[in-house]
Formats: C-alpha cells, structure tokens, sequence
C-alpha cells in the first residue's frame, strides 16, 4: 500500500491533499493520537480502514470542497463514521453508505426540573420502571399497533403525527430539528416491506449502541449559552439514542439495489462498490432522497414517542406533571439533507451526507427555535454508559468550514467480538453500580459490546472539536441509570 | 464447510468456506443465525421459504442475507437453519432458492444476541477457490 501523505494544518485538523482520483482533499479533525491510530491501520492493512474510506469518498463525482472526517472517525461501509459529504445537485451524487442503514439515527435529550439528589433517592425505581416501559431489544415490539394508512402518515407528518395520535406535545416538535418534519417524504418511494417491518416498531428503542440514559448536568463551561438552553449544574436530563428502526434498515437495503443498478446505468466509476449511488438529477436519487425524509420522520417520531413514555414513567415515580420535562433537543447524525451551504463565496444548494456526524448549525440560523438562536444549535455527543455525554454548540467557523457538522459521539475503538473477549457482563454491571449508575440490558451480550472500554475517551473527542473552533462545549452529563436496548 | 467473523470496530465481517455452492449459502446463513441469538435454543418447528435473485454471484450473497433479516423481522422469528434446494449462478441472472427452519420469537425462552441491520457490499468477495468457493461481506449490527 502507497504511504499516504498527512499534513498538519493545524494542531487539531489534518489533510490528505488531493492526488489520484481524489476530486476533492480529505480533512479529518483530529489530534496527533487519532492520527497515530489512523497511520497504524494503514500500516497494517486493515481490510476496513477509516482513512482510506474517507480518501474513497473524495472520489465521488460532485464532491464539493473536502472529504471531511470528525475527531470520532471509525471504519464504516463505505463511509468511515464520523464522515461528512457534500455534494452539489449538478454533478453530485447520492449514497446509501453516506445514509446508512438506520436513517436518522439520533439523540433526543429531555430537560427535567429535577435535580440529582431527587433521582438518586428513587433511581433503583426509576431504573426498573423505565426498563419496564420503555420498548428494548432485538424483536421487543412497542406500544403502538399502527394500520398501514398510519404508517404512511408517519412518514409524511413525522413527529407531528405522533402528536395528532395523543403522543407528547406541539412544544417538543419546536426543539426537533426540522420540527420534527422533514419536507419531501412520498411513501410512494418506501416499500411495502418497509412499512410491513415497521407496525410495531414505532417507540422501541432497538438493540445495539441504541440506549436510553437519565444523565444530570456534572459541569458548565459556557454559562451563557447554558442559559439560553435551560441548563444548569446538577440537573437531571434523559438521552434517547435510537433511530428508524427496521424500516430504515429495509430502506437502505432496498435503494442499495437500486443505487447499485443506477451506479452501472449511469456509467459510475467507484474506488469501492459500497460507495453505489446515483446522480442528484437522476429519478433514482430523487426516489432515493423522498425514502430517506420518510426513514427521517419515522425516526423523530420513534424518539417522540419514547419521550412520551419516559414522561409517564417520570410521572408516576416522582408524582410530577409531565408538562415539566421537556424536549431540550432532538438532532439526528445518520443522514443526507438539502442544505444551503457559502462555497467558493455563494450560497450553494447542497446534498450534506453525514454519516455517524451531527449537524451543527451556528448562532442565529433560521432553522433554530428562536430561545437557542443566539447561542447556536445544541449538539447533542452521546458517550459511552460509564463515562459522559456532552452538550456542544454549534459555531460560525463550524458552518464555514464542515458544512455545519461536527461528532456524534466517542467513536468505537474496539470490535465487539474484542469487548466480548475482554468483558463479561456481570463486572461491567457491577463496576458501574460501583460508579453509582445502574445499568439495565435487554441483552448481556449487548451490554458487554458496549462496554465503556470499548469506545475512545470521549473527553478527548470533545476536546478536538472544541479546540478546532467548531463546537463550543456547553455541558458535561454523567449517567446516573442506563437502559441499554 | 466454516465461517468465521472478521474484526471490524463497529459492525462485523462474515466470511464463509464451503466445498459446494448450497453449503456455502447454508452456513453464511448459519454464521447470520448465530450472530442474532443462541441458534441452540431456537426449535425448528416453522418453515418460510426463501427465494432471491441477483445479477452477480456477489449480489446474490448479499441479497440472500439481507432477506434472511427482513424474513425475521416480518415474521418475528428466530431462525436456526437454511437448507438450499437449488442455486444458479452460471449466467448473469444468479437465483437461489430454500427452506429457512426456526420459530416465532419468545423473549422468555430465546437469547437474543445482536440485531443485524443489513448486509452491505463493503468488503464483499465472492471467489471460486480450489477446494470450492469462498464468499465475505461486512454485516451492519
């Protein structure tokens, strides 16, 4: 394997100049750990290798700008995680790699008014009543049994509908990115299938990475703008981590076809073949961009409704009024959206692929609830069960240099089969009880896959995104109960 | 006749060696099994047939796994063994046909495992070897 060059541009951004087929440089936010470990992988020739997946998607026609990999950059398919694509509607293209097959994959964080002394009196409770309650788990169907017209209203209303349906409130779609809704969903463009895989699906939490944590507020660090989120230190917070479920899944399986047919049809040369996609201009990459809003709507509505069921829990345990808790933000990382985006000095109307990658829009941005736009976009970074989440805000500098994009998390360091080999369930169990978080997994095996151990130092991640300027941090959070799916 | 997992950080690579193309299907269905939940406990009394086609040997690898995970999540079963009744991939129109053998979930009595999101074409081969074929591709979870 060729060495590839890496340039420093500063201490926490790299870049691998255009050569060869590149179209466009990568950029990987990073620090010089990060990329040691990337050099390792190239050296020894991992099959499945981060950097040389994000140089391969600097390959794709209409690229605009740079390949941009985030400080969390891992192997993925095609993508590596943590990678960012954008991609202009002459020339560009649309991948199922750039998606995923967990459209809208995201975190939803509730805000409650409860402290963490209030929560430690009852947490055991509050561990078992949301274990109970909330849908977790490999074939744990959920609440909901939604008719087949339903689902389609679903897809095209998203969080919406689900409040037509009596689930949560019109205040939590004002704190969803795209209000819950993203515009241009045909449920035409999704397959029976599809839908059929997602009748009980709505309002489960899933299997997996996917979890939901009861955190509260460890630390500030730009009091400002945690005033204007609503945030203050010791309070508890809820994070939802999940996505569109199984008809996400059959939606990237479906289009990967079709994505595959089109890549031949329209003659498309590609470093690798998961990279499969189609022209923006093309009828296959509209059907294609119309599935992904629908795999968007049912995900926000998926996180609505598991909100509203931990408001229930909530309710009962504490004896409050669910009013109380609200939606502090709800922002997927798994995605590709049309977005305006300055390239080359004009407004540019864009495709933005972010794989494994969180929007970031900086203060003022029209798309923010009016009570957060001085202070720019939450970001919502999930960490792993033992260690911390973040709350970051999104910058100027971010919207200029990484089309509005930054992490969505630690980032795996370890596979599982390795967590697997080095864990066992019960000592991870019983290590976070000792760190005063209770842990409940509808799988042992899951539970030791995600064992802390296993993603990277998530304060590390942070940091380099805060010290590149893109993100400002807000908040660190600190697990107090984790339901793992 | 084996299959193995290849280390990836975030999902999983499924590799499979068999003498004979139905045996390779078989036991790739095996390794795709055993991922999601402890095969052993799964009883055998249901039976789904499953049928798919492709353009490439490749394609048909991937299209057989990704229906096996819609075939489970449809008919909310655990799966516990594939028997392939026949399998083309002579001409540019690969085609597969079999018996997929499990029962419907039950949370009480089944471990589940990992949940498989798709099979994808990152890292897929599909190779006629010496001693007969070897087939791999990178399983999402």
């Amino acid at each position: 394997m060729d060495k590839i060059e890496l340039k420093k541009i500063s201490n926490y951004m790299y870049e691998v100049p255009k050569h060869g087929k590149m179209r466009v440089p990568a950029v990987i936010y990073a620090d010089s750990e990060t990329i040691k470990d990337l050099e390792i992988d190239i050296s020894k020739e991992k099959q499945w290798n981060a950097l040389l997946q994000l140089i391969n998607v600097a390959m794709l026609p209409g690229i605009q700008r740079a390949a941009i990999a985030m400080a969390d950059i891992h192997p993925g398919y095609g993508f590596p995680i943590g990678g960012v694509g954008a991609f202009d509607f002459e020339n560009g293209v649309v991948s199922v790699a750039g998606v995923g097959f967990d459209c809208n994959c995201g975190v939803r964080m509730l805000r409650t008014q409860l402290s963490r002394e209030e929560v430690e009196a009852k947490k055991e409770t509050l561990a078992n009543q949301l274990a109970s309650n909330i849908p977790a788990g490999l074939g744990v169907p959920g609440h909901l049994r939604l008719s087949r017209e339903e689902i389609d209203k679903v897809l095209v209303q998203g969080a919406a509908y689900a409040v037509k349906l009596g689930y949560g409130n019109k205040d939590d779609l004002e704190y969803t990115e795209e209000r819950g809704c993203l515009e241009g969903a045909d449920p035409a463009a999704v397959s029976d299938r599809a839908k059929e895989r997602q009748f009980k699906q709505v309002g489960t939490l899933g299997s997996g990475n996917h979890y939901l944590e009861v955190q509260y507020v460890e630390e500030l660090y730009d009091r400002d703008a945690a005033t204007h989120f609503g945030l203050r230190e010791g309070q508890v917070m809820v994070a939802i981590h999940c996505g569109s479920r199984a008809l996400g899944h059959q939606i990237g399986t479906d289009y990967l076809k079709v994505l595959a047919q089109a890549t031949r049809k329209y003659g498309i040369e590609l470093p690798d073949q998961e990279l499969v996609c189609a022209p923006l201009s093309s009828p296959e990459a509209k059907q294609y961009i119309s599935a992904i809003a629908c795999g968007v709507n049912c995900a926000f509505a998926n996180r609505h409704v598991l909100g509203h069921l931990t408001r229930g829990v909530f309710e009962k345990v504490f004896g409050i009024a669910g009013e109380t808790i609200k939606t502090f933000y709800d922002v997927g990382h798994n995605n590709a959206k049309i977005e305006n985006h300055v390239v080359d000095g004009r407004q540019t109307r864009l495709l933005v692929h972010r794989k494994g990658a969180t929007r970031a829009f900086g203060p003022g941005h029209r798309e923010l609830p009016e009570k957060y736009r001085p202070a720019g976009q939450p970001v919502l970074v999930g960490g792993t069960m033992g260690t911390a989440s973040y709350v970051l805000r999104g910058t100027e500098k971010g919207m200029e240099e990484t089309f509005s994009s930054t992490v969505h998390g630690a980032g795996r360091r370890l596979s599982r089969h390795e967590a697997k080999r080095r864990w066992q369930a019960k000592e991870i169990i019983d290590q976070m009880k000792q760190e005063g978080i209770l842990v409940r997994g509808a799988s042992f095996g899951g539970l030791v896959e995600e064992a802390p151990g296993a993603y990277k130092d998530i304060d590390r991640i942070v940091n380099i995104v805060h010290e590149a300027g893109i993100n400002i941090k807000v908040a660190r959070l600190r697990p107090l109960i984790c339901i793992k799916g | 006749m084996s299959f193995k997992y290849l280390e990836h950080e975030a999902d999983v690579g499924l590799c499979v060696e068999a003498e004979k193309l139905p045996e390779l299907f078989e036991e790739a269905a095996r390794g795709l099994f055993s991922l999601v939940c402890e095969i052993k406990e799964v009883g055998k009394k249901d039976t789904v047939k499953i049928s798919v086609e492709a353009d490439t040997p490749e394609h048909l690898f991937v299209e057989f796994l990704n229906e096996i995970i819609s075939l489970m999540g449809l008919k909310d079963m655990f799966f516990r063994s594939c028997r392939v009744e026949s399998v083309d991939i002579s001409s540019g129109h690969s085609n597969l046909k079999g018996i997929l053998c499990g029962e419907r979930i039950d949370a009480k009595r089944h471990k589940a495992k990992t949940e498989v999101k798709a099979a994808t074409y990152s890292g897929l081969k599909f190779e006629k070897t010496a001693s007969g074929y070897v087939a791999q591709c990178l399983l999402d979870l």
